[in-house]
């Protein structure tokens, strides 16, 4: 590859490139302006996802308030309310999940939740915001073996298989993995 | 006998038996009723109800008629062989499961709870009334009698709670008419009345169609979930029959539609229901349970 | 110049309505000065179908299957539809994404570049010796040995890309649920879409019949002289483009204030530099390569490919130059670019006396 004139020019080119690469780069890192670039895309994420955050708080305020002074049933009302609007938003299932599962209505919450979770796992993750990982965690943990017996009993039960279904999902993303 | 003659008059069987047996399909379709009880009017009834009907026609090859039937007639019009499938309440299926053997065949999906729902004692916000023993001496509205979770559920929960809804009230009534469940929402919401046993399910479909809002009321009390409406068929139902409407109703899904006078409908939508899915009858024993301590049916005891 | 050759006023037939489609799809919604514009439809496809969040550059735009089953449809009517490659496919799918550096660095592939000098943005002008100047060194290295092989005749490949476009093409009307659209931007300035596809038709099949290509042009020129068809089609598209913008009032010469576009020469230079030089050592611009991809040349595809993958990159990473100027990423990318392309003349030469 150093054979003629051709080769050497080309040679002298490329480490020519090299110099003017290195040089660039440290230029742009010295400078303000590639520190600022970097920084605003990362502060826009980050304003999207607070904005985000700060959103459904407000949005789902009247539920969250009712589900934690232990009103499901007023909880599911202003759920109701909200759901109106955005009838499949996965927060809102996700705490839909949450009530029907305080108010014993465990196999429409298991429907809920794994709905979900299907649409956002943020809401199970161990570091997600507005994460009911604990609430689902128990969940699975006291039903199914329950509905693993059920279904044992009788294999023709399709509301328990359906259930048992929906756990073996919610536990599979407990235990985390890749996506 | 030789071969040849098994072989030739089998095949002659088989040439008549073909057009004949064409015949009997293409000419005689079983008929059979469907009684479906009145929510608010004959009229609405047939008009959600009609295409479900005509999905279960087209579904199982038996050409079926929707009957409409008020709640207090269902029992008796059923025992007179009026109707082979039922669409009832949960009470009117455990009533007719003890006096007639009414097989379950699915569970109606409807609302947050899926095949059940609850009923709900609610006062308005801000009358004083904060709890169950504040009923004491107010006047309440009831649903219809024959409603598990508009009454039932909640003379269930008073009993259970100390109130003795014929004693401790100031009185109690039930609207008339249609839109029962609606009329006593709204009689608490304009002061006719300070507490109402409502529907769970009522307050929820009332709360997204706009037209009350979750801060209008406070639940008092909910009663334990029961199941909601429910598909039976007769006992003396040929089992084959029986499986293929149980298998209709389980496979319906939200995007199933049928052609009514060369309209695609869809069906559940129309019927203003979520899905089926298959109850077991045990699952009825917590509305048994309940009729027992009420004293209702059919454990009345006079 | 044999001014009977039917074949010489076909490509000036073709130059002609480049210019003024490219003037008038402007016109009827696409972004000022970017009528056509392979580069910039390529990253708003490419945003469409999810690969980058900018969401002021994402719509499947309808010209791109058009140039690609245009030139098909061509091809096969003129019995030309030939499946090819197997000419070092890797380096091909890093020139596609060295391609769509330099066009995000100018901001426009080399007919945008033609299209924004003759509405009289003058900042082209340093594209323009940039692309001159690329395209020379590319000859200078093909001159020296510099070859990425000959394609072979393949059975089926060729049928890969149309498929691919064609499938594009479903899923602009079909409207999976995947597919993103801009509400706000460039990518939400488009032409009606049955102008956008029709154009992008007439002029792939157009661009298939006549080879007409920019780089290709420069090419001929450089080599030829005034007989290469080409550079004459490459005029006649300068002058209608010119005589269009003048028409509908879209002429505005100077420097400033001109619709995407900035004022870094320099950089305007360099990215078109790069441009001119891949385009020369892989045979044709970025429009080039899509009509190729079209009449089976899947060598071509491939080039397709990284152009994809490439202006996915440009707009994921912030390489892309705006009206505010060329970014420092984007500096740098360029000029990887050309480091790159430098080392890969090196490693492509065949030498006489190996």
């Amino acid at each position: 590859m150093f054979v003629d004139r051709y080769d050497r020019l080309l040679w002298a080119v490329f480490i020519l490139l090299l110099i003017a690469i290195a040089t660039t780069t440290a230029y742009s890192l010295q400078g303000s302006a590639y520190v600022t670039q970097h920084n605003d895309r990362n502060l826009a994420r980050k304003m999207i996802e607070r904005a985000r955050l700060d959103y459904l708080a407000d949005l789902y305020a009247p539920v969250t308030a009712a589900l934690e002074s232990g009103d499901y049933s007023h909880a599911l009302l202003a759920l109701g309310e909200v759901q109106r609007s955005f009838p499949d938003e996965a927060y809102g299932q996700v705490l839909k999940g949450v009530i029907l599962s305080k108010m014993g209505a465990i196999d429409a919450a298991l429907e809920s939740l794994a709905a979900g979770i299907k649409r956002d796992g943020n809401y199970i993750d161990r570091n997600g915001s507005l994460s009911y990982r604990e609430t689902v965690a128990a969940l699975v943990v006291n039903q199914l073996p329950l509905y693993a017996a059920r279904v044992a009993n009788d294999a023709g039960d399709t509301i328990a298989l359906t259930s048992k279904r929906h756990l073996h999902y919610l536990q599979s993303r407990l235990a985390g993995g890749c996506e | 006998m030789s071969l040849l003659r098994y072989l030739l008059i089998a095949g002659l069987l088989v040439v008549i038996s073909l057009p004949l047996s064409g015949c009997e399909q293409a000419g005689e379709r079983q008929k059979m009723k469907i009684g479906y009880m009145n929510c608010n009017s004959e009229a609405e009834t047939r008009a959600r109800f009609l295409p479900l009907t005509a999905y279960l026609s087209h579904y199982t090859g038996i050409d079926f008629e929707a009957v409409p039937v008020d709640t207090h007639e269902f029992a008796e019009r059923y025992a007179q062989g009026e109707f082979a499938l039922t669409h009832s309440n949960s009470l009117l299926y455990v009533q007719l499961k003890f006096d007639h053997e009414l097989q379950l065949l699915a569970a109606e999906k409807r609302g947050n709870f899926g095949s059940r729902s609850a009923g709900t004692i609610i006062a308005r916000k801000g009358s004083g009334i904060e709890k169950l023993t504040d009923l004491k001496g107010k006047r309440m509205v009831f649903g219809p009698m024959m409603a598990p979770t508009g009454y039932l559920a909640q003379y269930d929960l008073m009993l259970r709670s100390g109130i003795d809804p014929e004693r401790d009230l100031a009185y109690y009534a039930i609207p008339s008419g249609s839109f029962k469940h609606e009329k006593l929402v709204y009689g608490v919401y304009f002061g006719a009345f300070d507490v109402a046993a409502a529907p769970l399910l009522d307050l929820e479909v009332m709360t997204r169609e706009g037209k009350i809002t979750a801060d209008d009321f406070v639940i008092l009390g909910q009663s334990p979930l029961v199941p909601y409406c429910t598909f039976g068929a007769a006992a003396k139902l040929v089992p084959a029959v029986v499986e293929k409407v149980r298998r209709a109703l389980l496979e319906l899904t939200p995007e199933t539609t049928v052609d009514i006078a060369g309209e695609r409908v869809k069906v559940l939508k129309s019927a203003w229901i979520d899905g089926f899915e298959a109850l077991r009858d045990a699952d009825y024993d917590v509305v048994r349970d309940m009729a027992r301590r009420v004293n209702m049916p059919p454990y009345q005891e006079y | 110049m044999n001014w009977r050759d039917r074949h010489l006023w076909l490509v000036i037939l073709a130059g002609g309505v480049f210019g003024v489609l490219g003037v008038m799809l402007s016109v009827w919604g696409n972004p000022a000065n970017s009528g056509i514009c392979v580069s910039c439809f390529l990253e708003n496809s490419v945003g469409a179908l999810g690969f980058h969040d900018n969401d002021r550059m994402q719509y499947l735009r309808p010209e791109l299957p058009g140039f690609v089953l245009g030139a098909t449809v061509s091809a096969l009517i003129g019995r030309e539809f030939v499946a090819r490659g197997g000419g070092a496919p890797l380096p091909r799918i890093v020139a596609g994404i060295l391609l769509m550096i330099g066009c995000a660095i100018f901001i426009g592939c080399p007919i945008k570049l033609f299209l924004r000098l003759s509405a009289g943005d003058l900042t082209a002008l340093a594209g323009v010796a940039g692309l001159i100047c690329g395209v020379w060194i590319g000859l200078q290295g093909l001159g020296h040995g510099v070859s990425f092989g000959q394609p072979l005749k393949e059975r089926g490949t060729g049928w890969i890309t149309p498929l691919f476009f064609l499938a594009l093409l479903a899923a602009f009307f079909v409207r999976p649920g995947f597919l993103l659209f801009s509400e706000r931007g460039s990518a939400s300035l488009h032409a009606p879409w049955f102008l956008s596809l029709g154009a992008g038709l007439v002029l792939g099949g157009l661009a298939q019949r006549t080879r007409f290509c920019i780089t290709g042009g420069i090419r001929d020129g450089l080599i030829l002289g005034r007989r290469a068809p080409l550079l004459w089609g490459g005029i006649a598209f300068i002058i209608s483009a010119f005589l269009f913008s003048i028409l509908v009032g879209r002429f505005n010469v100077g420097w400033l204030g001109q619709p995407g576009a900035h004022l870094e020469t320099v950089w305007n230079f360099t990215g078109m530099l790069l441009v001119g030089i891949v385009s020369a050592l892989i045979g044709g611009c970025p429009l080039r390569q899509l009509i190729k991809s079209g009449e089976g040349d899947t060598d071509a595809g491939l080039v397709v490919i990284g152009m994809l993958i490439g202006a996915a990159l440009v707009q994921a990473w912030g390489i892309t130059a705006t009206a505010a100027g060329v970014p420092s990423d984007g500096k740098i990318a360029v000029l990887t670019g050309l480091a790159l392309t430098v080392l890969s003349m090196l490693l492509f030469r065949e030498r006489e006396t190996e």
